[in-house]
């Protein structure tokens, strides 16, 4: 039967130098697993023992500073932390606090959440942002929005999964286009509908393709789009850009003047033209 | 004995191993709390890719004190910057002063009740400048007075000016108030000293808001209206003006030709659209913004003939729609622009203004990361307080003896 001392002894182990047989005067360092490797039950070699071996010393001292290097750099940061405001600090924080007001004074509108998708993915939220295009989808006057999350997927980079969206909303949209047109002429309304829709689709499908590196499939929606709405200078540019790098230094002049004719100092297009040597 | 040795220097090697484990784990959080804390106050939508040292250079924008819209800016008419750093935006909109710390934080509001005329109160804050003690006076164009508070906020005195008060500069012992065609110049105390000035485009004439300035005497105007800046003595009379030249459309852009334009070598086809204010920097160059040019351009105050432009428009970080205000902190070497259209206050940099060096330290002191100097210089104690410990180990010889 073992006593209590000899269990305590054989479970924790000696915690100080054993003197073993032999070597009455140098004390050996127990078997134990802790940093503590200076302590001596004794304590009256304490302070020869600590110096025993000044790296481990170091290192303790190195250690005990990080731990109270972690916890004033808490203390400071949550300090630093409490005096900020939640003041947006850029457009596009201010955007996403705006379309958050927004959302909070009509959560049932699928306009607002749709802007407010659009908020989270320019701040690089995405999963943020297919949440609220979920919360618009679901709403009562949600009307088709593939397009807007396949520009999200866009701005997300997953961009083949945002190609196959804007093909489904280029189906969409135009039989929407159609209905539409079927409606008014019921009413004896002609004439051009005149909603950006495609240009949407066009425009977005067309940055897609460009992302891909397919510049030719680029280019033929961009033409799409830049006839659907001519006054588009981003698309003129957009356009300017993609016929320069297909080699086409003609067309990629003709795209950035009429870009011009709209905006006279647009400097975009205006680099466009430096950069052909064409200024 | 060598049995003994050996033991020892097995418990001494996993004193060493547990302890280095600790010291890797204990970095490792560390430099976790720094990342979360890096992200937690960068803020979305920077601008995107390095920032050209010979390039304006966008250091933060304000845009108010909360999320909603009422607690931002509308329509930020004029800025200025104190002493201290802190800037002073006027949203004359809602007849109060927004201020803010250097590091983009919000300081106070300077609110005297809405629509108050009465002595202290001011309704239409439309022009602001700080003098060196850091009092800071404001134009109220719909009172017609100059009101001024102290760096605390505190009222301190008001007087009535008979136009309509649209512009102010303030000096070491002058204080300028422009209105569309007439320059007032005060003493500190409001006590008139001179005035001048007819509403016209003839030289010597003013067609102006807002953009005045003084140094060494005499006075620059910016004109918006005659598209030039001019500059005055204190009696009014012309020292140069320098127009836009002869706007002419040719291909995609209109240049500035002629002699009389502020064109130059360095800048061959400049020319002013709506020059509106202006301010000096510390290597002594006049800085205009030019509110439909979407920039910020350097003149030579000798000759007025621009040197460089710098700004774009665009809603983004660093680019400007429709900037009509600027003041410049000598300190940290970085101006704050009025970019009212945007509705808020950007601080940017241009080259060739102060001493880089001394403006660096000023600039660091007022960045948000400037806390994490406290975990670096704690850890850089730690390491120190560690090597001391060795080294006291070694000039001892215990080093030797305890490990070899």
């Amino acid at each position: 039967m073992t006593d209590e001392r000899d269990i305590t002894e054989q479970d924790t182990g000696p915690i100080g130098p054993e003197t073993v047989e032999g070597s009455a005067e140098e004390p050996v360092w127990a078997d134990d697993d802790s940093t503590d490797v200076w302590a001596d039950d004794s304590g009256e070699d304490e302070g020869a023992e600590r110096e025993r071996d000044p790296i481990a010393h170091a290192m303790l001292v190195v250690a005990l500073g990080l731990v109270v290097t972690l916890v004033a750099t808490t203390g400071v940061l949550y300090f630093y932390l409490s005096t900020l405001n939640k003041a947006p600090r850029t457009t596009v924080e201010r955007d996403v606090a705006a379309a958050e007001a927004v959302v909070s004074e009509e959560p049932t509108s699928a306009a607002a959440w749709a802007r407010l998708a659009y908020a989270y993915a320019e701040a690089d939220r995405y999963e943020d942002a297919l949440d609220a295009l979920e919360r618009a989808e679901s709403a009562d006057d949600a009307e088709s929005l593939v397009v807007v999350r396949a520009d999200i997927l866009r701005l997300a980079g997953r961009t083949r999964e945002a190609l196959t969206e804007y093909d489904r909303a280029l189906t969409e949209m135009k039989k929407l286009r159609e209905r539409i047109r079927i409606e008014r002429a019921k009413k004896g309304i002609t004439g051009d509908i005149g909603d950006d829709g495609l240009l949407q689709v066009y425009w977005g499908r067309g940055l897609a393709k460009r992302d891909l590196g397919d510049v030719e499939g680029a280019i033929a929606d961009l033409e799409l789009a830049s006839k659907e709405n001519s006054r588009q200078v981003d698309v003129w540019v957009e356009l300017g850009d993609l016929y320069a790098k297909s080699g086409d230094a003609d067309k990629a002049e003709a795209a950035y003047r009429t870009a011009l004719m709209f905006v006279p100092d647009f400097g975009e297009a205006l680099a466009g033209l430096r950069a052909l040597g064409r200024e | 004995m060598a049995a003994e040795m050996s033991s020892e220097g097995t418990q001494i090697s996993r004193a060493r191993v547990v302890l280095a484990v600790a010291i890797i784990l204990l970095l490792a959080l560390l430099v976790a709390l720094v990342v979360v804390f890096m992200n937690l106050i960068k803020p979305a939508g920077l601008p995107q890719g390095e920032q050209a040292a010979d390039k304006l250079r966008w250091e933060r924008s304000m845009y108010g004190f909360g999320p909603s819209p009422d607690e931002q800016l509308l329509l930020p008419s004029s800025v200025a910057i104190a002493p201290n750093g802190d800037v002073y935006a006027t949203d004359p909109m809602r007849a109060r002063v927004m201020v803010f710390r250097p590091d983009g934080t919000f300081r106070r509001l300077l609110h005297t009740g809405a629509g108050g005329t009465g002595k202290g109160q001011f309704i239409r804050p439309e022009a602001i400048d700080i003098d060196r003690e850091g009092d800071v006076y404001i134009a109220d164009s719909w009172a017609n007075k100059i009101i001024v508070f102290d760096a605390a906020g505190r009222y301190v005195r008001e007087w009535p000016v008979d136009v309509q008060a649209r512009g102010v500069g303030v000096t070491d012992d002058r204080v300028y108030v422009l209105d569309v065609g007439k320059v007032l110049v005060f003493d500190k105390q409001g006590n008139r000293l001179s005035a001048f000035g007819e509403r016209g485009p003839a030289p010597g004439q003013i067609d102006a808001y807002q953009g005045i300035t003084g140094r060494d005497g005499f006075i620059y105007v910016a004109e918006p209206f005659n598209k030039r800046i001019s500059v005055f003595t204190e009696k009014g009379d012309i020292e140069w003006v320098v127009p836009s030249g002869r706007a002419k459309r040719s291909g995609p852009s209109r240049e500035a030709t002629g002699t009389d334009s502020s064109a130059s070598d360095a800048v061959p086809g400049h020319r002013w659209d709506l020059p509106q204010d202006l301010v000096f920097d510390a290597a002594g160059r006049l800085i205009v913004v030019d509110a439909f040019r979407f920039e910020i351009a350097v003149v030579d105050p000798k000759t007025g003939k621009a040197q460089a432009v710098f700004g774009e428009f665009g809603r983004n970080e660093g680019q400007f729609y429709y900037p009509t205000s600027i003041d410049y902190d000598p300190a940290r070497d970085w101006f704050a622009v009025a970019d009212t259209n945007n509705n808020r206050i950007q601080i940017v940099r241009i080259p060739g203004s102060a001493n880089p060096g001394a403006a660096a330290l000023w600039r660091a002191s007022s960045s948000p990361y400037r806390y994490l100097a406290v975990p670096f210089m704690l850890m850089l104690l730690a390491i120190a307080l560690g090597l001391w410990s060795v080294r006291g180990g070694l000039r001892r010889g215990i080093f030797t003896e305890g490990v070899a």
